[in-house]
């Protein structure tokens, strides 16, 4: 067991643990185990990459190897700076899935039927966990605004015909013709129609 | 009894004429590019083509269906940020036609009466990048409506 000297030009002795446990600088990181070196990564590295990626495929390079060109390294983050960007503004503006967003849907609600006010609920985190059947609208409580020409039409009435049928000459009316159009000449076979595009 | 029946048809008559009128515009694009011709606008794209037998190509872009009061107007988005303002004058009349007032993409406003359930064809001069035009049919229901 070790006195302690009572020189007063000899240091104190210092506990290492208790330094430790007070959060002593020099102590913690005499305490921190060494840092494994540059061979030992590589073959660590190399043991996992062999694990995951048998026989069949190359090594890759490792971050610091002189094949990782810098313009590499600035398309990447160039990528991901549009990426990011696109993505922030996509959640500014509330935008949802494009191929849904086409469908402009109005549930019915029957005559005489008064609204229920949508209240939100802070506790109620899965909206579905108390519907054993998910209820779907019918054809007569759905109304479509908008539907894409190449929509798929999940529910709801169809806003066209199978096919358009157009007014017959007798059918249409032209109210106001303005003065700059041409005189136009309708065949008595011929649907009424403005055309007023442009020659090419 | 008489009255009840009279008020019956009072009320029954009052709000048919307040009834909004459903207004679907079908937004095509034609091109000069292909031949392909969505089924549903056959007649539209044979009409079509016997102004101009150049447009080969009849691609349904989208429907759109609006109820709008008589008097009021609605904008309808078209394609390319264009917009089409449609308004009703007037509810179906006594030759069973309902008019209304148009106002397509580089055009001139157009108005007119058609009969209800039937499309009235515009062919616009709007052009899209790729040199599709860009063609509106319009029509107006219901056919029950004010005589």
């Amino acid at each position: 067991m070790k006195l302690h000297s009572l020189d007063p030009l000899e240091p104190p002795f210092r506990d290492p643990f208790a330094a430790y446990i007070h959060g002593d600088p020099q102590a913690v990181a005499a305490a921190a185990p060494p840092e494994p070196s540059a061979s030992a990564w590589e073959t660590t590295r190399q043991a996992i990459h062999a694990k995951l990626f048998p026989r069949s495929q190359t090594l890759p390079q490792p971050a610091n190897s002189p094949r990782r060109r810098p313009w590499v390294v600035g398309s990447f983050t160039a990528l991901t700076a549009v990426a990011a960007t696109v993505v922030g503004l996509l959640l500014a503006n509330d935008f949802s899935v494009p191929a849904l967003s086409q469908f402009s849907l109005v549930h019915n609600t029957p005559a005489g039927t008064p609204a229920t006010p949508s209240l939100p609920n802070p506790t109620t985190t899965d909206e579905l966990g108390e519907m054993a059947i998910l209820p779907i609208a019918t054809e007569d409580e759905v109304v479509l605004h908008r539907v894409p020409g190449d929509g798929w039409l999940p529910i709801g009435r169809d806003l066209l015909p199978a096919l358009i049928v157009l007014a017959g000459p007798d059918e249409v009316e032209m109210n106001d013709t303005p003065t700059a159009w041409p005189p136009v000449v309708t065949a008595p076979d011929a649907a009424p129609m403005i055309f007023a595009a442009k020659p090419r | 009894m008489t009255a009840l029946i009279v008020a019956s048809l009072i009320t029954l008559a009052g709000p048919a004429k307040d009834n909004p009128v459903r207004v679907t515009v079908v937004i095509v694009l034609a091109t000069e590019n292909t031949t392909q011709v969505d089924p549903r606008l056959k007649d539209l794209a044979k009409e079509v083509q016997k102004r101009d037998p150049k447009l080969t190509g009849f691609k349904l872009v989208a429907t759109e269906s609006k109820s709008i009061p008589v008097g009021e107007a609605a904008i309808v988005p078209l394609t390319d940020q264009q917009v089409l303002k449609v308004q009703v004058d007037r509810h179906k009349d006594e030759n069973g036609r309902i008019t209304l007032t148009l106002h397509p993409p580089a055009m001139d406003v157009v108005s007119y009466a058609c009969v209800c359930d039937k499309f009235f064809p515009i062919v616009t001069p709007y052009r899209t990048k790729a040199g599709e035009q860009l063609i509106i049919a319009v029509m107006a229901k219901p056919c029950t409506g004010m005589k």
